[in-house]
């Protein structure tokens, strides 16, 4: 983290600082950005005709941890496909849709990307989860831990005891070292356990007499209370059914009370999944028009896309029902884990084919949702990796973003009925690369709380992203495969003020570090909730209190985030 | 006197964590709530250990030094042809990691005791995949428990009374409202116990979870008897299955050690993904040996494969049958070996072992063993778990922090330092060389 | 061992018996056992003796067949159990 660094002459894309295009220097000291420095001292990248962004910052990809490791083991097939030797910079690895975690730092990193959060983990293993981000080099990392389907939670609303249900969330963060708040199928995981397979959304979950709205109210409040820096993460109520796009707007209206003004107070995830019409596989449609509508008329909500790519990947999720209903209808292998008093998860494997009607479906759907949200602020690009598809595949999904003609091409190979079925024809919106900034760096960095990264601006962190894409002679809405192309392998990437990427190949390999949020409750509330928590701990769990914390010395540059609670 | 409370057990898969132990003068001079096999662990690691490094000079073994024997081990492995690195089952994730670079950086073969364990269960899961669930889910749902070739009141003690059957969950009293069966070719401790015990003939598991799969998909099996059991109680044995409320099959090396291997394990695997059409039911290896579960996963996560990984092209390469230890030791392949607290002089069929005595062979290890005895160099190393901290996996994939009670004697070191003190002189001489 | 089987064999449980298989042989001390409630089947603690009487081909599993393996039991009054020293000094030729 040392050293000065000009980058001259870059086409600069920072939407948070209003610059769009100009052509300017950007100057680096000691890992952040600075006004100027000494050019006798500085190492000069020549980024003329370049685009110059800020490092890509990803808010919702499944790297790390119990699921992710279960899906490797589960394809060493997968791996076949992609075997990387051991280089005098570079560890050794594998990987298509499940890579090794050395891999997965790399290719993001030779992608651009230098800040990518895990969106899934249950407290009870997030030691193996952290162990395995100390694992990703190249990437500041973070983890949401698991809170739709957890014993205490569903008592506490239940007993109606808020202000305790706030201290646990800030407990259970920063016992276990997560950074935001995640529901997944919220209630429903809770239900599958004993083996019912669907959940509604006002009925409730069985032996806890709290429904999924409850949860999903009285988590948003907590998170609102507890200040933490990111909204509530949600992965809505049946995912993956037809006619699931009303739950999604259900999700995101039932919190619509609680919002005050300010940053979105509800995250959707991977819309893709949600947003569906029709009422069985045959006739399913896109329901994406609904939920953009309802996210274009009001301020509460952000969303990422989870857009599918087609290729073969791997479906993972702690949404365990759902995998068992997928696997029931494409009968690929499948792993579920239920894990005690908290969560759960499923993997399985799928290929998307573009002559099937359903998937093409699919694809149409997270497009359609993406180019009818009018704000980019409030929209993330994911493919929900490796759900949709692998986060190599991002450079494709911006291209579609970015062009008419790139879609068309893809749109005129699809399953025809479902081409039929579809408005993307017509709709001929292109993302600039303005746009693409902000869904793949200012955004999600702004949504996460992430005032240090996304953007350019003095006294951020100097994560960097140049491409070789000249904006003068490339119109991305025609030229897509070079922007494709370039944006694969950056041209630069920095991290921290080092260079670590060049010309698409990784010349210096770092850590990165591990965020965490620790907000601080009240000292009596803080004590009297971890007092009746000891209390009754062994009566939920298999394992002692004490050895459920993550300690700090576990982490690889452990970097806590703290907040204060109105609590 | 101190008094070490929540100290994880570092002997079978169970990992219990409720473990208290008293230490004077950096003795363990108490343990309470650990098993017959915990309490002797603690009690008595310290017999029959180790205390100096040995290398064998004119056939027989003697004393020598930390740096020497390192410099010897380090220099046996660069100038293998096929070295292979085996064990760390004993040892915690921060030692596989190092092993895992110090392997890619020889070109040689990284295997653990999976290997000659559960490495079918593995390749079962690899084909179907795994309906599953910490055994907390056991502990509070579970009204029928099945031990398939596994014997958890000799193997795993307190596994019955803290995860499955005698324990006390939330919405279970015990033993009192759970069933179980036990399926197993001899009258075991466990068999004594249960509620229903199949005793089928050895070799015939395969036969026997296909018919009870035929069975309980309500098709007719085509004979009398399968593997020794009349067709009448296969019929009601998957009655049985099919109307629990939750269901939890461990399964052991019964399952994965007779003829049929991983379709064994797959056969399990769609057995129990056959029974989630009708009710909840899990499958679970009981994985015995302490942190063998994150050797698995630690390797998966670095290498993309569990176990037997090849680095010699370069790239890991994983073929169970090719890249294991065993069938690499059958072809006479392999031209050195590095053992990490394990014993396979004594655990592989004495025709490999033989092999394997037959080339360079280091060890690193606490205490003595065959593969002590027969080596040519040995490194002790301390107690993971007792003397040195680390990260260990329970055989559902739930993680531990390790603790320390008691220091080590005098300069031995953790295997994880001696492994890196191994990596460092290895680079070294790959840069001379 | 089942207490028939060693009966039949006309020794007493403690006696030491030779087990045989296509393998090769091992002299063990017998133990009877009403854990062994069926009649020729015995049963070895996995280890270096066991070891002698199973086969190291896994059929391209990676893991030998431990269970299972067929072969014959004698009495073997006389001859003595080999020491882990000795098993050691034979597995490396000396």
């Amino acid at each position: 983290m040392t050293g000065n660094i000009i980058i001259r002459n870059g086409t600069v894309f920072d939407p948070k600082n209003n610059i769009n295009g100009d052509v300017m220097d950007i100057a680096i000291s000691n890992g952040k950005f600075v006004q100027s420095v000494d050019e006798k001292s500085a190492r000069l990248i020549d980024a003329s005709n370049k685009i110059v962004m800020a490092g890509g910052v990803d808010i919702h990809s499944h790297i790390a941890g119990p699921k992710v490791n279960m899906a490797r083991m589960l394809q060493p097939e997968d791996h076949y496909k992609n075997l990387r030797c051991k280089t005098d910079i570079k560890r050794a690895g594998v990987g298509t849709s499940c890579p090794s975690t050395f891999v997965t730092g790399y290719d993001y990193s030779e992608m651009g990307y230098t800040t990518v959060f895990e969106p899934a983990n249950p407290p009870l293993k997030m030691l193996h989860v952290i162990d395995e981000l100390n694992d990703t080099p190249m990437l500041d990392k973070a983890c949401y831990p698991l809170f739709g389907n957890n014993w205490h939670v569903m008592e506490y609303l239940k007993n109606k005891k808020y202000d305790e249900l706030a201290a646990y969330v800030a407990w259970t963060l920063k016992a276990v070292k997560g950074y935001a708040v995640k529901l997944v199928n919220p209630g429903g995981v809770e239900n599958w356990k004993w083996g019912v397979e669907s959940t509604l959304f006002d009925e409730p979950v069985g032996r806890f007499e709290v429904t999924p709205r409850e949860i999903l109210r009285g988590m948003c409040k907590a998170v609102h209370t507890l200040n933490l820096p990111h909204s509530l993460h949600v992965h809505a109520n049946l995912l993956g059914t037809p006619g699931n796009y009303e739950m999604a707007v259900k999700t995101l209206d039932s919190v619509r009370d609680i919002y005050t003004g300010g940053k979105p107070i509800i995250h959707l995830t991977h819309v893709q999944f949600n947003t569906y019409g029709g009422t069985n596989w045959l006739n399913l449609s896109s329901g994406a028009e609904h939920l953009a509508k309802y996210v274009n008329n009001h301020n509460h909500a952000s969303i990422d896309l989870g857009q599918v790519v087609f290729s073969k990947t791997t479906t993972m999720t702690a949404d365990g029902p759902f995998e068992y209903k997928l696997q029931k209808m494409i009968g690929n292998k499948w792993v579920n884990a239920d894990i005690e008093a908290e969560t759960g998860c499923g993997i399985v494997p799928i290929t998307y084919k573009k002559s099937n009607y359903v998937h093409a479906i699919m694809w149409i759907t997270g497009l359609e949702a993406a180019l009818m949200v009018d704000d980019p602020w409030k929209v993330c690009m994911t493919t929900d990796h490796p759900n949709g598809g692998c986060f190599t595949t991002y450079p494709k999904v911006i291209a579609w973003l970015m062009s008419h003609k790139a879609r068309g091409k893809v749109l005129a190979k699809i399953n025809k009925r479902a081409q039929r079925r579809s408005a993307l024809e017509n709709l001929d919106r292109e993302y600039s690369f303005s746009d693409i900034a902000v869904v793949t760096r200012a955004g999600p960095s702004r949504l996460l709380g992430l005032k240090d990264k996304g953007h350019l601006g003095v006294g951020a962190d100097a994560d960097v992203s140049i491409y070789d894409i000249d904006v003068n002679k490339i119109d991305p809405a025609v030229q897509y495969r070079t922007v494709r192309r370039a944006m694969r392998r950056a041209s630069y990437t920095i991290k921290d003020g080092e260079i670590v990427v060049k010309d698409g190949q990784l010349v210096k390999s770092v850590p990165g570090r591990i965020f965490w949020t620790d907000s601080k409750v009240s000292d009596d509330l803080a004590k009297s909730m971890e007092s009746e928590l000891r209390s009754k701990f062994n009566d939920y769990y298999t394992v002692q209190m004490n050895n459920y914390i993550v300690a700090e010395k576990n982490i690889v540059n452990s970097t806590p985030v703290k907040v204060k609670a109105n609590v | 006197m101190d008094i070490y409370q929540d100290v994880v057990c570092p002997v079978c898969g169970c990992l219990c964590d409720d473990i208290e132990v008293n230490v004077e003068n950096n003795r363990v001079s108490k343990v309470k709530n650990a098993c017959a096999m915990g309490t002797t662990k603690f009690l008595n690691y310290n017999s029959d250990r180790l205390h100096s490094p040995l290398m064998r000079t004119n056939g027989s073994q003697q004393p020598s030094s930390l740096e020497e024997s390192i410099t010897r081990v380090a220099e046996m492995l660069v100038n293998a042809k096929y070295p292979v690195v085996y064990g760390l089952a004993l040892s915690s994730c921060e030692a596989v990691k190092v092993a895992v670079e110090l392997v890619e950086e020889i070109g040689g073969v990284i295997d653990n005791q999976t290997t000659v364990c559960h490495g079918p269960s593995v390749q079962g899961f690899h084909e179907v995949g795994e309906s599953t669930a910490s055994l907390g889910e056991v502990r509070h749902r579970a009204d029928l428990v099945v031990c398939w070739g596994c014997n958890p009141v000799e193997s795993h003690p307190r596994h019955f009374e803290r995860y499955s059957y005698t324990v006390k969950g939330r919405f279970r009293k015990g033993k009192e409202d759970r069933k179980l069966i036990v399926v197993d070719v001899r009258n075991t401790g466990t068999a004594k116990i249960a509620d229903k015990f199949i005793q089928l003939e050895p070799n015939k598991d395969y036969e026997l979870v296909n018919a009870l799969r035929t069975a309980l998909n309500h098709e007719q099996i085509q004979c009398e008897t399968v593997a020794g059991i009349p067709v009448e109680e296969i019929e009601s044995l998957a009655e049985t299955l099919r109307t629990c409320e939750f269901g939890a099959l461990f399964y052991g090396l019964g399952a994965s050690h007779t003829a049929g291997k991983g379709r064994n394990i797959e056969s399990l695997g769609l057995l129990v993904r056959d029974l989630n059409n009708w009710t909840k039911f899990v499958l679970m290896p009981a994985r015995g040996h302490y942190n063998v579960t994150g050797v698995n996963q630690v390797c998966a996560w670095q290498t993309g494969f569990p176990y037997a990984v090849d680095f010699s092209r370069g790239y890991p390469w994983y073929n169970p049958g090719e890249t294991t230890f065993v069938d690499i030791l059958r072809r006479k392949e392999s031209d050195a070996s590095l053992i990490i607290g394990s014993d396979p002089v004594a655990h592989f069929p004495i025709g490999v072992s033989k092999y394997l005595c037959s080339k360079p062979l280091a060890v690193i290890d606490p205490s003595n063993s065959m593969t002590t005895m027969a080596a040519d160099i040995v490194i002790p190393s301390s107690f993971a778990g007792i003397e040195s901290e680390g990260i260990a996996y329970r055989m559902d994939g739930v993680t531990f922090s390790m603790k320390k009670v008691v220091e080590p004697p005098e300069k031995i070191l953790s295997d994880e330092d001696v492994l890196k003190l191994i990596l460092g002189k290895v680079k070294a001489l790959k840069r001379l060389k | 061992m089942n207490p028939e089987d060693i009966s039949f064999l006309s020794i007493k449980s403690g006696d030491n018996v030779k087990v045989t298989t296509r393998y090769g042989s091992v002299i063990l001390k017998s133990s009877s056992s009403n854990q062994l409630n069926k009649r020729g089947l015995i049963y070895i603690p996995y280890g270096p003796y066991s070891n002698r009487v199973v086969g190291d081909d896994s059929n391209s599993s990676g893991t030998p067949t431990f269970k299972g393996v067929q072969g014959s039991v004698e009495s073997a009054i006389g001859e003595s159990v080999k020491t882990l020293e000795e098993l050691v000094a034979d597995l490396r030729g000396v």
